[in-house]
């Protein structure tokens, strides 16, 4: 274990191979935060056009390609997702992006946008009747109610869900080393097998991810409580 | 309501019967298993493959593995019999593993090349005189002994960023391929990185990096900028559909099988046919 643990202190300090790993863990926080920031804007815009009453046609037609969207980016998994964007999409397109992360970022924006979307309409379903019609009856337009009264309740009710979404997308991001992302799994597997001694790597990258999401879980519940707080106040009274 | 929960009694039987079906299968299967690189020559010659006049092994079951390594260390586990590799990067894995070692009799004849993105014929003129050049004055082949010798020190190759406004060099291939391509840290090294620096020097340009999937490598080449491959890649009709090869680099390539220390069974074979009959009759 020694001779193991020599080895990997070789490749991960001497020779600069944290460096790679900084880079890498850059990479997937990145990817991660950017898929759910763009996730969180076109699940809310999905959701909000499967609640309001379909009355005109174009709220139908609207409606009608959310399911298509949120069919697709929920009955592929996100490598195959990847994949097609990055070696069909681009070239077919004729667009040429540099940055690979780039790519994996709207990919995985648009892939979260599908189940957030899923996880916003049951936050705004778990939100009261009454509170809209309240609003409306206090004479606030729909969009006014919605925006002010509903998706403020919505999103305190989602967080937890919300933050299993996330947990979910930093995980996700091993597989973007399809796509020529360095994330951090493919910096730990260049270190691996550099002398294919793959123990300590392999338990380090482990750890990493682990150390992630304990933080990422420690938030939520930080961010929660801040949510709780007037819960508390009424309660009080 | 009665109905539906019929239903699902009927949906529920039926999925336990197909799931004991499999396992029962999976118990039986008493096929030999070896391993081999995705996407490698090593790969195909299990499964058979007439590109490259691969007639394969019905008793063989292959399993494939994200790098050669992984093959070797699973074989050390107990959990496959044998791995099959090309030969120096099997010679590699064996070695840095341990517990396990080559059975050097070629069971194929192979030429390695640098893939070029098709729409570039130019590059492609430019690479094969490089090639030429580096043939000619014995850098090439000095490049190749290099790695044959344990003492040497090599001189690694950041990634580099690449930007479509500058003039690069973008190589793909996958840095877990040692002695062709792997990484030190946080650079590469390897022949094919040395290789791939010459020509970049030569022709005044840039060298960017992109380490990926081995499955990718080649399918890479040509969209998002990327230039060439060079990740130990053979020459194959397949592979000419997505890039144009340049003259070979190398042609000492050939498969190999590795075992584990202390296994005989290959002990008494000298040609390709004895190894392929012990193979066949596993």
């Amino acid at each position: 274990m020694a001779d193991k643990w020599q080895l990997f202190v070789e490749q991960f300090v001497t020779y600069g191979g944290y460096r790679t790993v900084l880079d890498g863990l850059y990479a997937t926080i990145i990817i991660a935060v950017g898929g759910l920031l763009i996730g969180i804007v076109i699940g809310m815009l999905i959701a909000v056009t499967k609640v309001v009453p379909k009355y005109s046609a174009f709220v139908k037609t609207l409606s009608r390609i959310s399911d298509v969207y949120v069919g697709f980016f929920r009955g592929t998994p996100m490598v195959v997702q990847l994949l097609l964007v990055y070696y069909v999409l681009l070239p077919a397109m004729g667009v040429r992006i540099d940055s690979a992360v780039v790519v994996a970022v709207i990919v995985f924006g648009l892939n979260s946008g599908a189940y957030v979307s899923e996880i916003m309409r049951s936050g705004i379903n778990s939100v009261d009747q009454g509170q809209l019609e309240a609003g409306r009856a206090l004479g606030l337009s729909y969009p006014t109610a919605m925006l002010r009264i509903v998706i403020p309740q919505a999103i305190k009710n989602i967080i937890p869900t919300l933050g299993n979404e996330f947990i979910v997308l930093v995980k996700e991001t091993s597989v973007t080393s399809f796509i020529t992302v360095v994330d951090l799994t493919k910096a730990f597997r260049g270190i691996a097998s550099a002398n294919y001694e793959y123990i300590i790597p392999y338990l380090m990258l482990a750890a990493f991810y682990l150390v992630i999401v304990v933080l990422i879980t420690i938030a939520i519940r930080l961010i929660e409580r801040r949510f709780a707080k007037s819960d508390r106040r009424v309660a009080a009274k | 309501m009665k109905k539906f929960s019929k239903i699902m009694v009927i949906v529920l039987a039926l999925a336990t019967l197909v799931g004991a079906c499999f396992a029962f299968a999976a118990c039986n299967d008493n096929s030999v298993k070896i391993g081999a690189q995705q996407g490698t020559t090593g790969l195909f010659y299990l499964q058979g493959n007439a590109d490259m006049n691969f007639s394969g092994y019905s008793n063989i079951s292959a399993k494939s593995y994200d790098s050669i390594g992984q093959a070797v260390q699973d074989m050390i586990n107990g959990n496959i019999s044998y791995v099959v590799g090309d030969v120096e990067v099997a010679k590699a894995a064996a070695a840095d593993v341990g517990g396990a070692h080559i059975i050097d009799i070629p069971l194929s004849t192979e030429q390695y090349a640098i893939g070029v993105d098709k729409a570039q014929p130019e590059l492609l003129a430019d690479i094969n005189e490089v090639l030429a050049e580096m043939k000619a004055d014995g850098s090439l082949a000095q490049i190749i002994a290099n790695y044959d010798n344990e003492d040497y020190e090599p001189v690694g190759v950041p990634a580099g960023v690449q930007d479509s406004s500058k003039n690069q060099l973008v190589l793909a291939t996958n840095a877990e391929f040692a002695p062709f391509e792997s990484k030190q840290g946080e650079l590469f090294v390897g022949i094919d990185i040395e290789i791939a620096k010459r020509i970049a020097d030569e022709l005044g340009m840039e060298l960017v990096i992109k380490d990926m999937e081995f499955d990718s490598v080649v399918t890479s080449v040509g969209k998002n900028g990327i230039d060439i491959a060079l990740a130990g890649l053979t020459v194959t009709e397949s592979r000419k559909v997505s890039v144009t090869f340049s003259e070979s680099y190398y042609d000492r390539s050939y498969q190999v099988i590795i075992v584990k220390d202390g296994d005989t069974t290959f002990d008494e074979c000298t040609t390709k046919e004895d190894v392929e009959n012990i193979l066949k009759s596993l």
